[in-house]
């Protein structure tokens, strides 16, 4: 019997009503033949919500006991899944993270999958039960229990897609697939029916929330197709899959990040410094991105990079810890942001970096950063002025552009 | 090293401000040189919130799926207070029933704790000031989630103290236990000492300070238990063996249970089989049955007992499960009633207590007695609750 993943966000299980729904939509493909193992997010706000009441008692909380937390949310929403289940009469058991064998390592918070185990997941399809399993957590070879980030049940989903050699993996939230842009900022953003893993990769890399990039990775290892849907207006859908290399086509999406931090270190000695910064940030677990290094000998040499504030805790005091130890060395850029263009092969020539910039130039957007792959070009503004930037750019290089026949 | 449990009730944590109040007391035992081993509840309404949830989607939600979702109650509250008290700078640790491997039986709802891993607590607590340790709950040998049923909290705080041969301090919104509810009678006093026994028949007959089962194992393991306010420092109470008081008043305490329905079963047949069997179907469907009277009128029996009245249907439907293959015998609800019950040691050696307690309810209509070796409880019209609590509270000094 081929075995299906699916997937539900918090907006999907925000309420019993929805949960009831969700409950009869899995029933129906179960009764459809397939077995199904059904991965489930914290109910609505429940996650913002158990961080504002860890907020109120520490600005800087211990990473373990929020995962410790956090992963309590899930097991709400599972269990009572199950419960509207059977109250359908199908069979069905909830797993946390750990029973379902979701290793991962000890970065708390945003902790990475390493292996995933799923015997007792197995056990308990061949028993004929739909299995509901609490995204978003793992346990660790300490056996704590750990968090993956933003966006973190899609791995969750993948993972255990993959490691189950089901026949897709459908994930379903409040939008249906993936566009050209956030819709909910750009109206005139366009469904996407078809993505490439890369694609899909280097947009959730750049902050597209539609889903997570390692989710992204564990598909492409597996080659597992990926379907995002709308869980409540069924129809369209994008299917992420393996895509043979295209002629190279110009800008294919337009994605932001808010919330970014920019950090320059300048100092003579700029090697020696950047391995203690760079350990501080590896002990704090904040990863960080766009590295630059410029080495020089004198006192103007140095390192910057930009941190996405998304999944960090309790960053006031690991900034506060930073000017203790480099003073006036270190800088800080606060309220930032960065626009990236996603599209094969975007470097190849300047012709769109250069036009782009003239384009914001004339908007009066300053530009702070720019970040060029062959994949990607980020450029790092201010926050206040990402919408206004992403409109220009998916005006002029999704909306403007000739698409050319297949 | 000198260890100490504690265990904080709901209420104690029912908000961050109660979470951060409830770190400081502990920061302030740590202080003193003691490492605590803290359970705790569910912050205030959590559980209660959570089954309405369960209850929105059927009425009769799955008992594993329903262990799944009240543990989580218990790893909130964790999770914060050891946020908490890292934020005041004692090195802290919280732990859920898997990580403690606390083992219990594998009824869903209402497990029994087996054991648990002492090792691994005590080499935890060499590098930890404090372990905050979810209450309520436990894992079975296949790592399934339990929960222990109401007050399972306590339960769990006294195994681990008596796993550890380790003290233990109940802390919740009360400052300990009373002879009498001072809702009910404000001249109550707060009991220093009272022992196991009489702990276990208040307990069972009504006063929510502590849960029974947590009192027997105390009891089995000569744990002492104290229990105080998570709110101020006023002196609470001690539950302790008989042989640590000295001094034992004839009655120690009053319980008092409102909404009593007596229930009387006609015209059985004399058949002590069928007894056995409707008792049987009661236990296991969890109904608390009390004043249990049987007479025997050579051709039929007659059989009396008290539940609480909202349980009335619940005894029902258990009764007709024994009863329905049989003819001719009629039953009897009588409700509004309250069960009023003294308690004390001192009933063993006292003489008199019985007529004590008559004289002082001579004008209260009584409609059922009952009695055992430290206990007197009556049946009463609730119309008469507050004259009949006063009176028996005055004539023992309660």
């Amino acid at each position: 019997m081929d075995l299906i993943v699916q997937k539900y966000g918090g907006s999907s299980v925000a309420d019993a009503e929805k949960i009831m729904k969700i409950a009869e939509i899995v029933a129906a493909v179960k009764k459809q033949g397939y077995n199904v193992v059904v991965v489930v997010s914290a109910m609505g706000k429940t996650t913002n919500q158990l961080i504002e009441m860890a907020n109120k008692i520490s600005k800087n909380p211990p990473r373990r006991e929020m995962d410790m937390l956090l992963s309590t949310g899930e097991r709400v929403s599972m269990a009572v899944l199950c419960i509207a289940l059977n109250e359908l009469g199908i069979d069905a058991i909830s797993l946390t993270g750990s029973q379902s064998g979701i290793i991962t390592n000890d970065r708390h918070n945003d902790a990475r999958v390493i292996e995933v185990r799923p015997f007792r997941v197995q056990d308990e399809i061949e028993k004929g039960k739909v299995v509901v399993i609490g995204g978003f957590q793992g346990v660790s070879y300490k056996r704590d229990i750990t968090t993956l980030g933003r966006g973190g049940s899609d791995t969750s989903a993948v993972a255990l897609a993959a490691a189950l050699n089901a026949e897709r993996c459908e994930i379903y939230s409040d939008i249906d697939g993936v566009y050209t842009s956030d819709p909910a900022m750009i109206k005139e953003a366009k469904h996407l029916p078809v993505v490439s893993y890369q694609q899909m990769q280097e947009m959730s890399q750049a902050g597209a929330k539609v889903l997570n990039a390692q989710a992204v990775q564990f598909a492409k290892d597996a080659q597992i197709a990926i379907y995002a849907r709308s869980t409540f207006q069924p129809g369209k859908e994008t299917i992420i899959r393996h895509l043979s290399p295209e002629i190279p086509k110009g800008v294919k999406a337009v994605v932001y990040e808010k919330d970014i931090v920019r950090v320059v270190l300048r100092s003579k000695d700029i090697v020696q410094n950047f391995k203690r910064l760079a350990k501080i940030f590896e002990d704090k677990q904040v990863p960080i991105k766009e590295l630059n290094f410029a080495e020089g000998s004198s006192e103007k040499s140095k390192v910057s990079f930009i941190v996405s504030l998304s999944n960090v805790y309790g960053w006031e005091s690991i900034k506060e810890e930073l000017v203790n130890i480099f003073g006036k060395k270190i800088e800080f850029y606060l309220q930032l942001g960065t626009v990236s263009l996603i599209g094969e092969g975007l470097n190849r020539d300047n012709t769109i970096l250069l036009d782009t910039i003239n384009l914001l130039n004339n908007k009066k957007i300053e530009i702070k950063g720019i970040t060029t792959t062959s994949f990607r070009t980020s450029l790092l503004i201010k926050r206040e002025l990402v919408e206004e930037c992403v409109k220009i750019c998916h005006r002029k290089w999704i909306e403007e552009s000739i698409e050319l026949p297949e | 090293m000198n260890i100490v449990v504690q265990k904080y009730g709901g209420s104690s944590v029912a908000d961050t401000a109660r979470i951060k109040n409830v770190a400081n007391r502990i920061a302030g035992k740590v202080k003193q040189g003691s490492k605590v081993i803290v359970v705790v509840s569910a912050m205030g309404k959590t559980t209660d919130n959570l089954i309405r949830l369960a209850k929105e989607i059927t009425p009769d939600p799955d008992p594993r799926e329903m262990d799944m979702l009240l543990t989580t109650g218990e790893q909130v509250s964790v999770s914060l207070l050891s946020i908490a008290l890292s934020e005041i700078g004692v090195k802290s640790k919280s732990l859920n029933a898997f990580q403690a491997e606390i083992i219990t039986t594998g009824n869903f709802t209402n497990a029994r704790i087996k054991n648990f891993n002492k090792e691994k607590i005590l080499s935890l607590m060499n590098s930890h000031d404090v372990l905050a340790v979810t209450g309520f709950q436990g894992i079975t040998e296949d790592g399934e989630l339990t929960t222990l049923g109401r007050g399972g909290s306590d339960t769990s705080a006294v195994a681990l103290a008596a796993a550890l041969g380790i003290d233990c301090e109940i802390f919740s919104d009360v400052a300990g236990i009373y002879t009498v509810d001072p809702k009910l009678y404000p001249a109550a006093r707060k009991i220093k000492q009272i022992t196991y026994d009489e702990m276990l028949e208040m307990a069972s007959l009504g006063a929510k300070v502590l849960h029974s089962r947590s009192v027997e194992i105390a009891k089995k393991f000569g744990i002492k238990i104290y229990c105080g306010s998570s709110f101020n420092n006023e002196e609470g109470s001690y539950v302790v063996d008989e042989n640590e008081i000295i001094e034992q008043p004839v009655v120690t305490g009053m319980s008092v249970i409102a909404n009593e329905a007596q229930v009387i079963i006609d015209k059985l047949p004399v058949d002590y089989a069928l007894v056995k069997k409707l008792f049987e179907k009661t236990a296991e469907a969890g109904l608390n049955v009390d004043m249990i009277s049987i007479i025997n009128h050579e051709q039929h029996l007659t059989i009396s007992f008290t539940i609480l009245e909202e349980r009335k249907e619940q005894l029902e439907t258990e009764l007709h499960k024994v009863l329905n293959q049989l003819e001719g015998w009629n039953i009897e609800y009588h409700l509004g009633f309250i069960k009023l019950s003294i308690v004390g040691i001192g009933m063993r050696s006292g003489i008199g207590v019985a007529f004590r307690f008559f004289k002082a309810l001579e004008n209260i209509p009584i409609k059922l007695v009952t009695t055992s070796e430290i206990k007197i409880s009556s049946l009463i019209d609730e119309n008469f609750k507050q004259e009949a609590v006063d009176a028996l509270a005055k004539e023992f000094n309660l």
